[in-house]
């Protein structure tokens, strides 16, 4: 009996031990990529206005946070900033004279672990030398997290710029002009959008403030001003945009809630450093298929009108015969 | 004919009529009265991104699709640029073989790219950074998800195994 016990309990450890070793094997974790919500970035302020002196070390931050389920390293470098194009498409690797700020900055440290939850504080010191010119650098700095899953085929690495504009003392020209404005005329179909474009040929940014109010022709009831908003978000007749130096940049408002049929008159505003400018124009909407069906309709009427000149000609003729 | 173009005429002109009725006349009218409020916006922006999963399984002769997807919440308008410091696609342990970044995705051809938001066609990333979205309003703040294509094709001559690189996704306040 002493024997079957232990025999018994023999086979029951066995096959126990058997049970745990294969349990583990199933619950050993594979390696998987990160999941959204793993590494999540968040930097303030992310853009910066600071004035700069020739030979002056300015001082400043911001602060990174943490704000997913894992750890991370992030680390810190510095980029050129510019923009290309009339939309401003944004350029962290072009160098021109006005991106040598990137040369001038150094943190007290390049990287820093951040656990889930604490902020950490930023300082970064922009050394200017004696010799720069006045006017207007940028740069960005550039919070890069690195902490992607080896195995995984696509490896994410996350990057937010923290976007520098500085304004060098010294030699400082606010110079811009308006190439171009426009307002639509007859829209068939196609949205109402009011577009202005300036040049800034001077070393300094400045502010464009372009507005659109529209109002019904015949009721004189202001349907969009400068507070109305676009059910995306966007705003249809305010925009604030700086123009950088030697840059033209293009401003767009758009009035995405415009009937189908209408008539307004629309009003545009633009204002940048002493200079205003106004452009007034009548504005019909009207869909495409309504003005086919109005030509169809023309058309019928001419030839309509026609057939019966030439009925009541003949019934003369033959009144005369 | 003069009284079927009389016809044609009376119902063409009841139709248009018709039409107009049902076209949406009507706008939003803007405030009569309005408030200024100067509210200070903290300048914040918040990036999570994540590629969606392991691996993509290649097929040969179809293009084989992945995502990587860029949640962000932003304060500001802002733009999601993406890159590579190595663009092709690298064999994991043979120097040989990879898959080049190119906008020409198709069965037949050793490629791979990503879609532009909104776009059809893929884009080839590359070491400098190509904006991929371009949002022009602040995001709500539980943030706004970007989803990004990722299509793979082969060609052949080519491995098997895995191939892989780094995606660099940025994201910033756009001027």
């Amino acid at each position: 009996m002493s024997f079957f016990l232990r025999l018994s309990r023999t086979l029951l450890v066995v096959v126990l031990s058997s049970l745990a070793a294969l349990i583990s094997s199933c619950a050993a974790p594979s390696a998987s990529a990160l999941e959204a919500g793993d590494i999540v970035l968040q930097v303030s302020p992310a853009e910066q206005e600071i004035d700069l002196a020739p030979s002056q070390t300015y001082t400043g931050s911001f602060t990174v946070e943490n704000v997913g389920r894992e750890a991370f390293t992030f680390t810190l470098s510095a980029h050129p900033y510019q923009v290309s194009g009339p939309d401003y498409t944004p350029v962290f690797t072009t160098e021109t004279a006005y991106t040598t700020l990137s040369t001038w900055l150094s943190f007290d440290q390049n990287n820093l672990d951040l656990a889930p939850g604490p902020s950490a504080g930023v300082t970064y010191h922009v050394h200017v030398p004696a010799d720069v010119p006045g006017g207007c650098q940028y740069a960005a700095i550039i919070v890069e997290t690195r902490d992607a899953d080896d195995t995984a085929a696509m490896r994410i690495v996350s990057q937010i710029a923290v976007l520098l504009y500085a304004h060098v003392s010294g030699e400082q020209r606010l110079a811009g002009s308006l190439l171009d404005q426009q307002l639509p005329n007859v829209l068939l179909g196609s949205s109402f959008t009011s577009v202005a474009t300036v040049e800034n040929t001077g070393n300094l940014d400045f502010d464009l403030i372009h507005t659109l109010t529209v109002t019904d022709f015949f009721t004189g009831r202001t349907v969009v001003n400068q507070s109305t908003a676009n059910p995306d978000g966007t705003h249809a007749g305010f925009a604030e945009q700086v123009v950088l130096p030697a840059t033209t940049r293009t401003s767009t408002l758009t009035w995405s809630g415009a009937p189908a049929l209408g008539l307004f008159r629309a009003h545009q505003t633009l204002s940048f450093l002493d200079q205003a400018y106004d452009l007034e124009q009548v504005v019909f909407l009207c869909p495409v298929w309504l003005v086919g069906l109005l030509a169809v309709f023309v058309l019928l009427l001419i030839v309509w009108l026609i057939l019966r000149f030439r009925r009541h000609c003949q019934a003369r003729r033959d009144r005369l015969a | 004919m003069e009284h079927f173009i009389k016809k044609a005429l009376v119902a063409t002109g009841l139709l248009a009529a018709a039409l107009v009725t049902l076209l949406p006349l009507s706008s939003y009218a803007a405030d009569s009265a309005t408030t200024t409020v100067t509210v200070n916006v903290a300048k914040v922006i918040r990036l999570d991104a994540a590629s969606g999963g392991d691996t993509i399984n290649l097929v040969a002769n179809q293009v084989s699709t992945g995502n990587i997807s860029a949640q962000v919440y932003s304060t500001m308008p802002y733009t999601i640029s993406l890159s590579a410091a190595k663009p092709a696609l690298q064999h994991t342990t043979s120097a040989t073989y990879s898959i080049p970044a190119s906008s020409n995705v198709t069965p037949g051809t050793n490629a791979w790219g990503i879609k532009k938001s909104g776009e059809s066609n893929y884009t080839a990333i590359s070491t400098t950074p190509i904006v991929f979205y371009d949002g022009t309003a602040a995001t709500p703040a539980a943030g706004t998800t970007t989803n990004f294509e990722v299509g793979i094709s082969l060609g052949g001559n080519l491995a098997a195994g895995t191939y892989s690189t780094d995606v660099t996704v940025l994201a910033a306040f756009s001027d």
